[in-house]
């Protein structure tokens, strides 16, 4: 009797297991996904995971298909990403981000790319998928649930630590031992 | 060595024996010289900082006058009274103030009796290193501690994220106020 019970409560917890959403599907109309996201400059995002440079977010929407944020500083694009939509039935959408590339060919802001001037935290694509989720859940976005950043992130930190205190930015053009604003 | 050895235990005997205070194996007036010396606070007051005036008129007493920008806070008192021919028993005792820039300190300490037995140990502590010639231990504080946390944890924890929450928006305005004087410019 006992072990039915069991099997029964493992039974139930499989079928409620099954009644949340996937990673990155969201219990939302594609449009009204869409519509949330389009307009979105992801102000909380910038400012918990951004690090020295002062950057801009430009979204940059497609009707009912995808949403690119480009990232701006300095009037250059440092980095971009894209939430891609796609209908899960009628109610629901799936979100699938995408980075843009370094030079090499690899995913920008991975986790361990070097860059003399850090737009952003590492990895980034976590980040910004907590942004999107954040959004589509009507939530705050949370830096408790994503991932901190490897070896390479002492440049991000002391370029972002001296924003924070002195309320002074770096600049993607400060050469070596310069910094922009002094 | 062998001599700090002999005086730690004689004084864990001494005190076994004792009622009310502690004895301690050494003259009223050698213990009373040695805590006239003692002109620091137990580092149990954390960022308050406060000074401490030192009151050795009375030859059986020392007293500890704690105060924060001019303002008394609470007095260590410790009464001597010999105890044989080699021997002080020492009373300390800890008094909070009743008025003041800080308020009613006595009335808190009663509501925390696990603050203020923190403050006594630490401070006895602090004489006994003085009298040992050893430098403070704060792993004799530790019961006290673990108490006086436990005890007060929620406080903490609040006072902590408190102070967590106003260096991050401390941080967002100095960002926020970079973007301000680049003007929006991208």
């Amino acid at each position: 009797m006992l072990g039915g019970r069991r099997l029964f409560a493992a039974m139930m917890t499989a079928i409620l297991a099954g009644c949340s959403n996937p990673p990155g599907v969201y219990d939302l109309p594609l449009h009204e996904a869409y519509q949330r996201l389009a307009q979105d400059p992801l102000d909380d995002f910038k400012l918990a995971r951004q690090c020295g440079i002062l950057v801009h977010i430009s979204p940059e929407p497609i009707q009912d298909e995808s949403v690119t944020w480009r990232v701006f500083s300095s009037g250059e694009e440092q980095v971009n990403f894209t939430a891609r939509l796609t209908p899960v039935g009628a109610d629901k959408t799936r979100v699938s981000v995408e980075m843009s590339q370094d030079p090499d060919g690899t995913e920008a802001y991975s986790g361990n790319d070097f860059y003399p001037h850090p737009a952003f935290h590492q990895p980034l694509k976590p980040a910004v998928e907590e942004a999107v989720a954040a959004i589509l859940e009507g939530r705050k976005f949370d830096v408790m649930k994503v991932p901190q950043g490897g070896d390479n992130e002492s440049v991000c930190n002391v370029q972002r630590a001296g924003l924070e205190t002195r309320g002074r930015a770096f600049s993607i053009h400060d050469k070596p031992g310069e910094w922009g604003g002094e | 060595m062998i001599r700090t050895c002999v005086l730690a235990a004689l004084t864990l005997c001494l005190a076994a024996c004792g009622g009310a205070g502690k004895v301690y194996p050494t003259t009223l007036d050698h213990m009373h010289e040695v805590l006239a010396e003692v002109d620091e606070l137990p580092p149990v007051f954390g960022e308050a900082a406060p000074d401490v005036s030192v009151e050795s008129g009375d030859p059986k007493q020392v007293r500890w006058i704690v105060t924060l920008a001019g303002s008394e806070l609470m007095r260590f008192t410790a009464d001597l009274e010999p105890a044989g021919d080699h021997a002080t028993r020492m009373t300390l005792h800890l008094t909070g103030a009743t008025s003041g820039s800080r308020g009613n300190v006595q009335a808190r300490m009663q509501e925390h009796p696990e603050i203020r037995n923190l403050y006594l140990v630490a401070m006895r502590e602090e004489i006994e290193a003085k009298l040992e010639e050893r430098p403070f231990d704060i792993t004799r504080t530790y019961g006290a501690l673990t108490a006086a946390t436990a005890a007060n944890i929620g406080n903490i924890s609040r006072e902590m994220d408190a102070a967590a929450e106003a260096g991050r928006k401390r941080d967002e305005a100095n960002i926020r106020k970079a973007y301000a004087d680049e003007g929006g410019g991208y």
